[in-house]
Protein backbone atom coordinates (compact mmCIF):
# COMPACT_ATOMS: atom_id res chain seq x y z
CA UNK A 1 0.00 0.00 0.00
CA UNK A 2 1.22 3.46 -0.89
CA UNK A 3 -0.06 6.61 0.76
CA UNK A 4 0.64 10.20 -0.22
CA UNK A 5 -0.53 12.93 2.12
CA UNK A 6 -0.44 16.61 1.14
CA UNK A 7 2.56 15.99 -1.07
CA UNK A 8 3.96 18.91 -3.06
CA UNK A 9 6.96 19.31 -5.27
CA UNK A 10 8.24 22.80 -5.97
CA UNK A 11 10.90 23.87 -8.44
CA UNK A 12 11.80 27.41 -7.38
CA UNK A 13 8.41 29.12 -7.43
CA UNK A 14 6.76 26.61 -9.75
CA UNK A 15 4.58 23.85 -8.27
CA UNK A 16 5.16 20.65 -10.25
CA UNK A 17 2.80 18.91 -7.83
CA UNK A 18 0.37 20.55 -5.49
CA UNK A 19 -1.21 18.97 -2.38
CA UNK A 20 -1.43 15.45 -3.69
CA UNK A 21 -3.49 13.07 -1.58
CA UNK A 22 -3.58 9.55 -2.91
CA UNK A 23 -3.85 6.02 -1.57
CA UNK A 24 -2.91 3.04 -3.68
CA UNK A 25 -4.43 -0.11 -2.22
CA UNK A 26 -2.82 -3.52 -1.95
CA UNK A 27 -2.92 -5.38 -5.31
CA UNK A 28 -4.52 -2.41 -7.02
CA UNK A 29 -3.75 -1.36 -10.58
CA UNK A 30 -3.80 2.42 -10.38
CA UNK A 31 -3.44 4.48 -13.52
CA UNK A 32 -2.13 8.02 -13.38
CA UNK A 33 -3.49 9.71 -16.47
CA UNK A 34 -2.99 13.21 -17.76
CA UNK A 35 -1.60 15.40 -20.52
CA UNK A 36 2.18 15.74 -20.80
CA UNK A 37 3.66 18.08 -18.24
CA UNK A 38 0.87 17.48 -15.71
CA UNK A 39 3.33 16.09 -13.18
CA UNK A 40 2.41 12.42 -13.46
CA UNK A 41 5.98 11.17 -13.92
CA UNK A 42 7.17 13.42 -11.12
CA UNK A 43 4.53 11.89 -8.85
CA UNK A 44 5.75 8.39 -9.72
CA UNK A 45 9.38 9.29 -9.08
CA UNK A 46 8.59 10.80 -5.71
CA UNK A 47 7.38 7.40 -4.51
CA UNK A 48 10.73 5.64 -5.03
CA UNK A 49 12.74 8.72 -4.04
CA UNK A 50 14.19 9.28 -7.49
CA UNK A 51 13.09 12.86 -6.75
CA UNK A 52 12.81 14.35 -3.27
CA UNK A 53 9.47 15.91 -2.43
CA UNK A 54 9.24 19.47 -1.09
CA UNK A 55 6.58 18.77 1.53
CA UNK A 56 4.03 16.20 2.68
CA UNK A 57 4.25 12.58 3.75
CA UNK A 58 4.73 9.43 1.70
CA UNK A 59 4.46 5.96 3.19
CA UNK A 60 5.10 2.64 1.47
CA UNK A 61 3.75 -0.45 3.26
CA UNK A 62 3.04 1.67 6.35
CA UNK A 63 6.64 2.92 6.54
CA UNK A 64 7.64 6.52 5.89
CA UNK A 65 10.02 6.60 2.93
CA UNK A 66 12.19 9.00 4.94
CA UNK A 67 13.15 6.04 7.14
CA UNK A 68 14.37 3.96 4.21
CA UNK A 69 17.55 4.60 2.22
CA UNK A 70 16.81 5.51 -1.40
CA UNK A 71 18.69 2.52 -2.83
CA UNK A 72 17.06 0.08 -0.42
CA UNK A 73 13.61 1.45 -1.23
CA UNK A 74 14.23 1.22 -4.96
CA UNK A 75 15.54 -2.33 -4.72
CA UNK A 76 12.21 -3.33 -3.19
CA UNK A 77 10.07 -1.62 -5.85
CA UNK A 78 9.92 -2.63 -9.51
CA UNK A 79 10.55 0.24 -11.92
CA UNK A 80 9.91 0.34 -15.68
CA UNK A 81 10.38 3.35 -17.93
CA UNK A 82 9.30 4.01 -21.49
CA UNK A 83 12.79 3.81 -22.94
CA UNK A 84 13.20 0.50 -21.05
CA UNK A 85 16.88 1.18 -20.44
CA UNK A 86 18.09 -2.38 -20.99
CA UNK A 87 21.87 -2.35 -20.57
CA UNK A 88 23.39 -2.91 -24.03
CA UNK A 89 26.61 -4.39 -22.66
CA UNK A 90 24.77 -7.14 -20.79
CA UNK A 91 22.83 -10.05 -22.25
CA UNK A 92 19.20 -10.76 -21.40
CA UNK A 93 20.09 -13.00 -18.48
CA UNK A 94 22.39 -10.38 -16.92
CA UNK A 95 19.82 -7.66 -17.46
CA UNK A 96 17.07 -9.63 -15.74
CA UNK A 97 19.32 -10.55 -12.83
CA UNK A 98 20.32 -6.93 -12.10
CA UNK A 99 18.26 -6.53 -8.94
CA UNK A 100 18.69 -10.12 -7.65
CA UNK A 101 22.44 -9.49 -8.04
CA UNK A 102 22.21 -6.25 -6.08
CA UNK A 103 20.31 -8.21 -3.43
CA UNK A 104 23.11 -10.82 -3.48
CA UNK A 105 20.95 -13.85 -4.21
CA UNK A 106 22.91 -17.03 -4.80
CA UNK A 107 23.73 -18.00 -8.37
CA UNK A 108 21.40 -20.97 -8.73
CA UNK A 109 18.42 -19.06 -7.42
CA UNK A 110 19.17 -16.23 -9.85
CA UNK A 111 19.52 -18.49 -12.86
CA UNK A 112 16.27 -20.36 -12.18
CA UNK A 113 14.58 -17.02 -11.54
CA UNK A 114 15.77 -15.70 -14.91
CA UNK A 115 14.21 -18.67 -16.71
CA UNK A 116 11.02 -18.27 -14.73
CA UNK A 117 10.80 -14.57 -15.65
CA UNK A 118 11.46 -15.28 -19.33
CA UNK A 119 8.66 -17.83 -19.36
CA UNK A 120 6.38 -15.38 -17.59
CA UNK A 121 7.22 -12.85 -20.31
CA UNK A 122 6.28 -15.45 -22.93
CA UNK A 123 9.83 -15.87 -24.24
CA UNK A 124 11.66 -19.18 -24.59
CA UNK A 125 14.55 -19.10 -22.07
CA UNK A 126 16.82 -21.25 -24.22
CA UNK A 127 16.39 -18.92 -27.15
CA UNK A 128 16.63 -15.60 -25.34
CA UNK A 129 18.91 -16.11 -22.32
CA UNK A 130 22.12 -15.07 -24.06
CA UNK A 131 20.76 -12.55 -26.55
CA UNK A 132 21.99 -8.97 -26.43
CA UNK A 133 19.44 -6.13 -26.28
CA UNK A 134 20.49 -5.04 -29.79
CA UNK A 135 19.15 -8.36 -31.13
CA UNK A 136 15.67 -7.90 -29.68
CA UNK A 137 12.58 -6.39 -31.29
CA UNK A 138 10.84 -3.49 -29.53
CA UNK A 139 8.17 -5.78 -28.11
CA UNK A 140 10.69 -8.35 -26.88
CA UNK A 141 12.83 -5.66 -25.28
CA UNK A 142 9.77 -4.28 -23.50
CA UNK A 143 8.81 -7.75 -22.20
CA UNK A 144 12.31 -8.17 -20.85
CA UNK A 145 12.19 -4.70 -19.32
CA UNK A 146 9.07 -5.73 -17.39
CA UNK A 147 10.61 -9.11 -16.52
CA UNK A 148 13.68 -7.32 -15.18
CA UNK A 149 11.55 -5.10 -12.98
CA UNK A 150 9.72 -8.13 -11.59
CA UNK A 151 12.77 -10.35 -11.14
CA UNK A 152 13.11 -9.87 -7.39
CA UNK A 153 9.35 -10.32 -6.96
CA UNK A 154 8.62 -6.83 -5.64
CA UNK A 155 5.12 -6.24 -4.25
CA UNK A 156 4.96 -2.82 -5.83
CA UNK A 157 5.68 -1.82 -9.42
CA UNK A 158 6.07 1.71 -10.72
CA UNK A 159 5.67 1.99 -14.46
CA UNK A 160 6.19 5.13 -16.51
CA UNK A 161 4.54 4.71 -19.94
CA UNK A 162 6.12 1.27 -20.24
CA UNK A 163 4.38 0.37 -23.49
CA UNK A 164 4.60 3.81 -25.07
CA UNK A 165 7.33 2.94 -27.55
CA UNK A 166 5.80 -0.33 -28.79
CA UNK A 167 3.75 -0.56 -32.00
CA UNK A 168 -0.05 -0.60 -31.49
CA UNK A 169 -0.62 -4.32 -32.17
CA UNK A 170 2.11 -5.45 -29.82
CA UNK A 171 1.09 -2.82 -27.31
CA UNK A 172 -2.40 -4.26 -26.97
CA UNK A 173 -1.01 -7.77 -26.54
CA UNK A 174 1.50 -6.61 -23.94
CA UNK A 175 -1.17 -4.67 -22.07
CA UNK A 176 -3.48 -7.67 -21.88
CA UNK A 177 -0.69 -10.03 -20.87
CA UNK A 178 0.59 -7.70 -18.22
CA UNK A 179 -2.89 -7.19 -16.81
CA UNK A 180 -3.27 -10.95 -16.50
CA UNK A 181 0.10 -11.30 -14.77
CA UNK A 182 -0.70 -8.45 -12.41
CA UNK A 183 -4.01 -10.05 -11.41
CA UNK A 184 -2.44 -13.44 -10.90
CA UNK A 185 0.54 -12.23 -8.88
CA UNK A 186 -1.49 -9.56 -7.07
CA UNK A 187 1.06 -6.81 -7.62
CA UNK A 188 0.34 -3.27 -6.59
CA UNK A 189 0.93 -1.23 -9.73
CA UNK A 190 1.15 2.52 -10.26
CA UNK A 191 1.09 3.06 -13.99
CA UNK A 192 1.64 6.41 -15.69
CA UNK A 193 0.20 7.00 -19.15
CA UNK A 194 -1.31 9.64 -21.38
CA UNK A 195 -3.13 7.02 -23.45
CA UNK A 196 -6.83 6.97 -22.58
CA UNK A 197 -7.50 3.52 -24.06
CA UNK A 198 -4.63 2.09 -22.09
CA UNK A 199 -5.94 3.69 -18.90
CA UNK A 200 -9.46 2.35 -19.41
CA UNK A 201 -8.24 -1.10 -20.37
CA UNK A 202 -5.82 -1.64 -17.51
CA UNK A 203 -6.84 0.41 -14.53
CA UNK A 204 -8.80 -0.68 -11.48
CA UNK A 205 -8.92 3.01 -10.74
CA UNK A 206 -7.77 6.01 -12.69
CA UNK A 207 -6.26 9.10 -11.17
CA UNK A 208 -6.60 11.94 -13.65
CA UNK A 209 -4.22 14.88 -13.26
CA UNK A 210 -3.78 18.32 -14.72
CA UNK A 211 -1.23 21.03 -13.96
CA UNK A 212 0.18 19.28 -10.92
CA UNK A 213 -3.15 18.56 -9.27
CA UNK A 214 -5.38 15.51 -9.02
CA UNK A 215 -8.72 16.22 -10.69
CA UNK A 216 -10.54 12.94 -10.05
CA UNK A 217 -9.79 9.44 -8.81
CA UNK A 218 -12.36 6.81 -9.77
CA UNK A 219 -13.01 3.53 -11.53
CA UNK A 220 -12.97 3.78 -15.33
CA UNK A 221 -16.76 3.34 -15.50
CA UNK A 222 -17.46 6.12 -13.06
CA UNK A 223 -14.89 8.35 -14.69
CA UNK A 224 -16.80 8.15 -17.98
CA UNK A 225 -20.31 8.20 -16.57
CA UNK A 226 -19.74 10.81 -13.88
CA UNK A 227 -16.92 13.10 -14.93
CA UNK A 228 -16.24 15.58 -12.18
CA UNK A 229 -15.75 18.53 -14.50
CA UNK A 230 -15.35 19.59 -18.11
CA UNK A 231 -11.65 18.70 -18.16
CA UNK A 232 -12.35 15.05 -17.34
CA UNK A 233 -15.32 14.96 -19.72
CA UNK A 234 -13.30 16.44 -22.59
CA UNK A 235 -10.45 14.11 -21.82
CA UNK A 236 -12.54 10.98 -22.36
CA UNK A 237 -14.92 12.35 -25.01
CA UNK A 238 -17.19 9.59 -26.36
CA UNK A 239 -14.67 6.79 -26.76
CA UNK A 240 -15.10 5.42 -23.29
CA UNK A 241 -18.05 3.15 -23.87
CA UNK A 242 -16.15 1.03 -26.40
CA UNK A 243 -13.30 0.56 -24.00
CA UNK A 244 -15.69 -0.40 -21.24
CA UNK A 245 -17.09 -3.07 -23.57
CA UNK A 246 -13.55 -4.24 -24.25
CA UNK A 247 -13.09 -4.86 -20.51
CA UNK A 248 -16.01 -7.32 -20.41
CA UNK A 249 -15.54 -10.96 -21.52
CA UNK A 250 -18.40 -11.95 -23.86
CA UNK A 251 -18.76 -15.40 -22.27
CA UNK A 252 -19.89 -13.76 -19.00
CA UNK A 253 -23.00 -12.48 -20.79
CA UNK A 254 -23.82 -15.54 -22.89
CA UNK A 255 -27.44 -16.59 -23.29
CA UNK A 256 -28.29 -20.25 -23.41
CA UNK A 257 -29.51 -20.11 -26.99
CA UNK A 258 -27.90 -21.90 -29.90
CA UNK A 259 -26.76 -19.75 -32.83
CA UNK A 260 -25.50 -20.47 -36.34
CA UNK A 261 -21.93 -19.95 -37.49
CA UNK A 262 -18.53 -20.35 -35.87
CA UNK A 263 -18.30 -19.50 -32.18
CA UNK A 264 -16.19 -16.54 -31.19
CA UNK A 265 -12.96 -17.21 -29.33
CA UNK A 266 -13.62 -17.87 -25.64
CA UNK A 267 -11.51 -14.84 -24.66
CA UNK A 268 -13.49 -12.50 -26.92
CA UNK A 269 -14.79 -9.33 -25.35
CA UNK A 270 -18.05 -7.51 -25.91
CA UNK A 271 -16.19 -5.02 -28.06
CA UNK A 272 -15.24 -7.79 -30.45
CA UNK A 273 -18.86 -9.00 -30.43
CA UNK A 274 -20.00 -5.52 -31.40
CA UNK A 275 -17.46 -5.23 -34.17
CA UNK A 276 -18.33 -8.68 -35.56
CA UNK A 277 -22.01 -7.76 -35.53
CA UNK A 278 -21.36 -4.51 -37.35
CA UNK A 279 -19.25 -6.26 -39.97
CA UNK A 280 -21.45 -9.32 -40.56
CA UNK A 281 -24.82 -7.63 -40.02
CA UNK A 282 -25.96 -10.56 -37.86
CA UNK A 283 -27.99 -9.80 -34.74
CA UNK A 284 -26.94 -12.97 -32.91
CA UNK A 285 -23.44 -14.43 -32.62
CA UNK A 286 -22.37 -17.85 -31.37
CA UNK A 287 -20.09 -18.08 -28.34
CA UNK A 288 -18.30 -21.10 -26.93
CA UNK A 289 -20.86 -21.28 -24.11
CA UNK A 290 -24.02 -20.14 -25.91
CA UNK A 291 -24.70 -17.03 -27.90
CA UNK A 292 -25.27 -13.30 -27.57
CA UNK A 293 -27.76 -11.00 -29.28
CA UNK A 294 -27.68 -7.36 -30.38
CA UNK A 295 -30.45 -6.51 -27.92
CA UNK A 296 -28.53 -8.11 -25.09
CA UNK A 297 -25.47 -6.03 -26.03
CA UNK A 298 -27.48 -2.82 -25.98
CA UNK A 299 -28.90 -3.84 -22.64
CA UNK A 300 -25.44 -4.38 -21.14
CA UNK A 301 -24.09 -1.10 -22.49
CA UNK A 302 -27.25 0.66 -21.35
CA UNK A 303 -27.19 -0.87 -17.87
CA UNK A 304 -23.65 0.33 -17.58
CA UNK A 305 -24.73 3.80 -18.50
CA UNK A 306 -27.59 3.69 -16.05
CA UNK A 307 -25.59 2.38 -13.09
CA UNK A 308 -26.02 5.23 -10.62
CA UNK B 1 25.23 5.00 -30.70
CA UNK B 2 28.79 3.81 -30.58
CA UNK B 3 28.12 0.26 -29.47
CA UNK B 4 25.63 -0.35 -32.27
CA UNK B 5 28.31 -0.18 -34.92
CA UNK B 6 29.19 -3.55 -36.25
CA UNK B 7 32.53 -4.00 -37.88
CA UNK B 8 33.66 -7.41 -36.81
CA UNK B 9 36.52 -9.09 -38.56
CA UNK B 10 37.85 -12.39 -37.34
CA UNK B 11 40.46 -11.87 -34.67
CA UNK B 12 43.07 -13.82 -36.67
CA UNK B 13 42.79 -11.57 -39.71
CA UNK B 14 43.04 -8.41 -37.62
CA UNK B 15 46.17 -9.68 -35.90
CA UNK B 16 48.14 -10.25 -39.11
CA UNK B 17 49.34 -6.66 -39.57
CA UNK B 18 50.48 -6.05 -35.97
CA UNK B 19 52.21 -9.45 -35.89
CA UNK B 20 54.05 -8.80 -39.14
CA UNK B 21 55.12 -5.35 -37.99
CA UNK B 22 56.29 -6.77 -34.65
CA UNK B 23 58.42 -9.34 -36.45
CA UNK B 24 59.98 -6.60 -38.58
CA UNK B 25 60.62 -4.50 -35.47
CA UNK B 26 62.28 -7.40 -33.63
CA UNK B 27 64.45 -8.21 -36.63
CA UNK B 28 65.52 -4.57 -36.97
CA UNK B 29 66.59 -4.40 -33.36
CA UNK B 30 68.19 -7.84 -33.26
CA UNK B 31 70.14 -7.33 -36.47
CA UNK B 32 70.79 -3.63 -35.91
CA UNK B 33 74.25 -3.74 -37.49
CA UNK B 34 72.81 -5.17 -40.71
CA UNK B 35 69.97 -2.64 -40.53
CA UNK B 36 72.61 0.12 -40.33
CA UNK B 37 74.42 -1.31 -43.32
CA UNK B 38 71.29 -1.28 -45.43
CA UNK B 39 70.57 2.31 -44.45
CA UNK B 40 74.20 3.22 -45.20
CA UNK B 41 73.90 1.70 -48.62
CA UNK B 42 70.77 3.71 -49.33
CA UNK B 43 71.98 7.07 -47.95
CA UNK B 44 75.66 7.36 -48.68
CA UNK B 45 75.77 11.15 -48.50
CA UNK B 46 78.14 10.93 -45.57
CA UNK B 47 79.95 8.08 -43.95
CA UNK B 48 77.98 7.35 -40.87
CA UNK B 49 79.48 5.73 -37.85
CA UNK B 50 76.05 4.51 -36.89
CA UNK B 51 75.09 4.06 -33.32
CA UNK B 52 77.74 3.07 -30.83
CA UNK B 53 75.29 1.90 -28.20
CA UNK B 54 73.20 -1.11 -29.28
CA UNK B 55 69.78 -0.24 -30.65
CA UNK B 56 68.23 -2.59 -28.09
CA UNK B 57 69.39 -0.38 -25.20
CA UNK B 58 67.78 2.71 -26.69
CA UNK B 59 64.67 0.74 -27.51
CA UNK B 60 64.28 -0.52 -23.94
CA UNK B 61 64.88 3.00 -22.57
CA UNK B 62 62.26 4.30 -24.93
CA UNK B 63 59.65 1.70 -24.02
CA UNK B 64 60.37 2.17 -20.33
CA UNK B 65 59.73 5.93 -20.63
CA UNK B 66 56.51 5.35 -22.53
CA UNK B 67 55.22 2.73 -20.09
CA UNK B 68 56.09 4.83 -17.06
CA UNK B 69 54.65 8.11 -18.35
CA UNK B 70 51.57 6.49 -19.91
CA UNK B 71 50.72 4.52 -16.78
CA UNK B 72 50.91 7.66 -14.70
CA UNK B 73 48.89 9.58 -17.30
CA UNK B 74 46.24 6.85 -17.52
CA UNK B 75 45.95 6.65 -13.75
CA UNK B 76 45.69 10.43 -13.27
CA UNK B 77 43.61 11.00 -16.40
CA UNK B 78 41.03 8.31 -15.70
CA UNK B 79 40.69 9.27 -12.03
CA UNK B 80 40.39 12.99 -12.74
CA UNK B 81 38.07 12.40 -15.70
CA UNK B 82 35.73 10.24 -13.65
CA UNK B 83 35.91 12.63 -10.71
CA UNK B 84 34.71 15.63 -12.71
CA UNK B 85 31.70 13.70 -14.05
CA UNK B 86 30.47 13.02 -10.51
CA UNK B 87 28.34 15.47 -8.59
CA UNK B 88 31.32 16.14 -6.30
CA UNK B 89 33.69 17.15 -9.07
CA UNK B 90 31.31 18.78 -11.51
CA UNK B 91 32.43 22.31 -10.76
CA UNK B 92 36.06 21.48 -11.59
CA UNK B 93 35.21 20.16 -15.03
CA UNK B 94 35.65 23.35 -17.10
CA UNK B 95 38.89 24.17 -15.27
CA UNK B 96 40.30 20.67 -15.76
CA UNK B 97 39.45 20.58 -19.46
CA UNK B 98 41.02 24.01 -19.90
CA UNK B 99 44.24 23.00 -18.15
CA UNK B 100 44.41 19.74 -20.09
CA UNK B 101 43.94 21.40 -23.46
CA UNK B 102 46.51 24.04 -22.49
CA UNK B 103 49.02 21.29 -21.69
CA UNK B 104 48.28 19.76 -25.06
CA UNK B 105 48.54 23.02 -27.00
CA UNK B 106 51.81 24.05 -25.41
CA UNK B 107 54.68 23.09 -27.79
CA UNK B 108 56.20 19.88 -26.48
CA UNK B 109 59.88 20.86 -26.94
CA UNK B 110 59.20 24.00 -24.93
CA UNK B 111 57.44 21.98 -22.25
CA UNK B 112 60.53 19.77 -22.02
CA UNK B 113 62.88 22.71 -21.96
CA UNK B 114 60.89 24.25 -19.11
CA UNK B 115 61.01 21.00 -17.16
CA UNK B 116 64.83 21.05 -17.14
CA UNK B 117 65.43 24.08 -14.86
CA UNK B 118 62.73 22.85 -12.48
CA UNK B 119 63.43 19.13 -12.35
CA UNK B 120 66.94 18.96 -13.71
CA UNK B 121 68.48 17.26 -16.69
CA UNK B 122 67.40 13.65 -17.31
CA UNK B 123 64.52 11.29 -17.13
CA UNK B 124 62.49 12.91 -14.30
CA UNK B 125 61.69 16.07 -16.21
CA UNK B 126 61.08 14.08 -19.36
CA UNK B 127 58.56 11.79 -17.69
CA UNK B 128 56.63 14.70 -16.21
CA UNK B 129 56.51 16.53 -19.52
CA UNK B 130 55.30 13.36 -21.24
CA UNK B 131 52.62 12.79 -18.61
CA UNK B 132 51.26 16.31 -19.03
CA UNK B 133 51.29 15.85 -22.77
CA UNK B 134 49.51 12.47 -22.63
CA UNK B 135 46.80 13.57 -20.20
CA UNK B 136 44.55 15.58 -22.48
CA UNK B 137 43.18 12.85 -24.78
CA UNK B 138 42.59 10.57 -21.81
CA UNK B 139 40.76 13.12 -19.66
CA UNK B 140 38.77 14.35 -22.61
CA UNK B 141 37.61 10.90 -23.69
CA UNK B 142 36.79 9.77 -20.16
CA UNK B 143 34.57 12.83 -19.67
CA UNK B 144 32.89 12.52 -23.09
CA UNK B 145 32.50 8.75 -22.80
CA UNK B 146 30.79 8.92 -19.44
CA UNK B 147 28.62 11.87 -20.35
CA UNK B 148 27.49 10.13 -23.53
CA UNK B 149 25.99 7.21 -21.62
CA UNK B 150 22.27 7.65 -22.34
CA UNK B 151 20.29 9.22 -19.52
CA UNK B 152 17.71 6.42 -19.64
CA UNK B 153 20.34 3.78 -18.78
CA UNK B 154 21.38 5.78 -15.75
CA UNK B 155 17.73 6.34 -14.86
CA UNK B 156 16.99 2.60 -15.12
CA UNK B 157 20.08 1.75 -13.06
CA UNK B 158 19.19 4.22 -10.34
CA UNK B 159 15.54 3.12 -10.43
CA UNK B 160 16.57 -0.45 -9.73
CA UNK B 161 18.42 0.60 -6.63
CA UNK B 162 22.04 0.89 -7.69
CA UNK B 163 24.20 3.20 -5.59
CA UNK B 164 26.13 5.99 -7.33
CA UNK B 165 29.24 3.83 -7.09
CA UNK B 166 27.48 0.81 -8.63
CA UNK B 167 26.09 3.00 -11.41
CA UNK B 168 29.70 3.85 -12.28
CA UNK B 169 31.14 0.36 -12.02
CA UNK B 170 28.25 -1.55 -13.60
CA UNK B 171 26.85 0.89 -16.15
CA UNK B 172 28.71 4.13 -16.85
CA UNK B 173 32.29 2.89 -17.05
CA UNK B 174 31.53 -0.33 -18.99
CA UNK B 175 29.49 1.68 -21.49
CA UNK B 176 32.17 4.38 -21.76
CA UNK B 177 35.05 1.91 -21.95
CA UNK B 178 35.23 1.98 -25.73
CA UNK B 179 35.56 5.77 -25.83
CA UNK B 180 37.99 5.76 -22.90
CA UNK B 181 40.19 3.20 -24.66
CA UNK B 182 40.10 5.40 -27.76
CA UNK B 183 41.59 8.20 -25.65
CA UNK B 184 44.24 5.93 -24.22
CA UNK B 185 45.14 4.76 -27.70
CA UNK B 186 45.58 8.31 -29.01
CA UNK B 187 47.56 9.23 -25.93
CA UNK B 188 49.90 6.24 -26.26
CA UNK B 189 50.61 6.91 -29.93
CA UNK B 190 51.37 10.56 -29.19
CA UNK B 191 53.51 9.51 -26.26
CA UNK B 192 55.58 6.98 -28.21
CA UNK B 193 56.54 9.61 -30.74
CA UNK B 194 56.82 12.49 -28.24
CA UNK B 195 59.25 10.42 -26.16
CA UNK B 196 61.73 10.90 -29.03
CA UNK B 197 62.06 14.56 -28.06
CA UNK B 198 63.12 13.77 -24.52
CA UNK B 199 66.58 12.86 -25.80
CA UNK B 200 67.15 16.62 -26.00
CA UNK B 201 67.05 16.82 -22.21
CA UNK B 202 69.23 13.77 -21.75
CA UNK B 203 66.54 11.20 -21.04
CA UNK B 204 67.76 8.63 -23.54
CA UNK B 205 65.60 6.44 -25.73
CA UNK B 206 65.48 6.12 -29.50
CA UNK B 207 65.33 9.92 -29.64
CA UNK B 208 69.08 10.02 -28.92
CA UNK B 209 69.71 8.67 -32.44
CA UNK B 210 67.24 11.09 -34.02
CA UNK B 211 68.54 14.14 -32.13
CA UNK B 212 72.17 13.28 -32.91
CA UNK B 213 71.25 12.56 -36.48
CA UNK B 214 69.57 15.93 -36.87
CA UNK B 215 72.60 17.70 -35.38
CA UNK B 216 75.03 16.03 -37.77
CA UNK B 217 72.71 15.77 -40.77
CA UNK B 218 73.09 12.02 -40.60
CA UNK B 219 70.14 10.42 -42.37
CA UNK B 220 71.18 6.95 -41.26
CA UNK B 221 71.02 7.87 -37.59
CA UNK B 222 67.70 9.68 -38.01
CA UNK B 223 66.10 6.70 -39.71
CA UNK B 224 67.67 4.20 -37.37
CA UNK B 225 65.90 5.95 -34.53
CA UNK B 226 62.65 6.92 -36.16
CA UNK B 227 61.74 3.71 -38.02
CA UNK B 228 61.45 1.64 -34.80
CA UNK B 229 59.50 4.50 -33.16
CA UNK B 230 57.05 4.57 -36.04
CA UNK B 231 56.67 0.79 -36.08
CA UNK B 232 56.11 0.71 -32.33
CA UNK B 233 53.45 3.41 -32.56
CA UNK B 234 51.59 1.61 -35.35
CA UNK B 235 51.71 -1.76 -33.55
CA UNK B 236 50.37 -0.30 -30.29
CA UNK B 237 47.68 1.60 -32.19
CA UNK B 238 46.51 -1.50 -34.05
CA UNK B 239 46.49 -3.73 -31.00
CA UNK B 240 44.44 -1.26 -28.96
CA UNK B 241 42.09 -0.75 -31.87
CA UNK B 242 41.55 -4.49 -31.83
CA UNK B 243 40.72 -4.46 -28.12
CA UNK B 244 38.32 -1.59 -28.76
CA UNK B 245 36.56 -3.48 -31.55
CA UNK B 246 36.09 -6.46 -29.26
CA UNK B 247 34.36 -4.14 -26.84
CA UNK B 248 31.61 -3.01 -29.18
CA UNK B 249 28.46 -4.23 -27.47
CA UNK B 250 27.05 -6.29 -30.27
CA UNK B 251 27.49 -9.99 -29.81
Amino acid sequence: MIKLKDVSKKYDEFFALKNINLTVNQSEFLIILGPSGCGKSTLLRLINKMIERSSGEITVEEKSIDDIKGEELRKSIGYVIQSIGLFPHMDVRENISTVPNLLKWDKEKISSRVDEMLELAGLDPDKYRFKKPSELSGGEAQRIGVARAMASDPDIMLMDEPFGAVDPINRLRLQKEFRKIQRRLKKTVVFVTHDIDEALLLGDRICIMNEGEIIQIDTPEKMILEPKNKFVKDFFRGEGILTILSRKPANDYAEDIAAEGDALNENATLREVLIKMLITGKDRLALTNGSISWDRLLEIAGSDMDEK
Amino acid sequence: MIWMKNSKRSIGASLIVPILLSIILILLIWYSKEFEKILNALFTSKSSEGSRTPLLVYFIEHIWMVILSSSIAIFIGVSLGIFVTTSYGEEFKPLLLKIASFGQAFPSPALLALAVPILGYGIKGAIIALVIYALMPIIYNVVIGIEEVPEEMVDAARGMGMTEFQIYTKVKIPLALNVILGGIRTSLVINISAATLTAAVGAGGLGVLVVNGVRTFDMVLILEGSIPVTLLAIIVDQLLRLVQERLIWNA
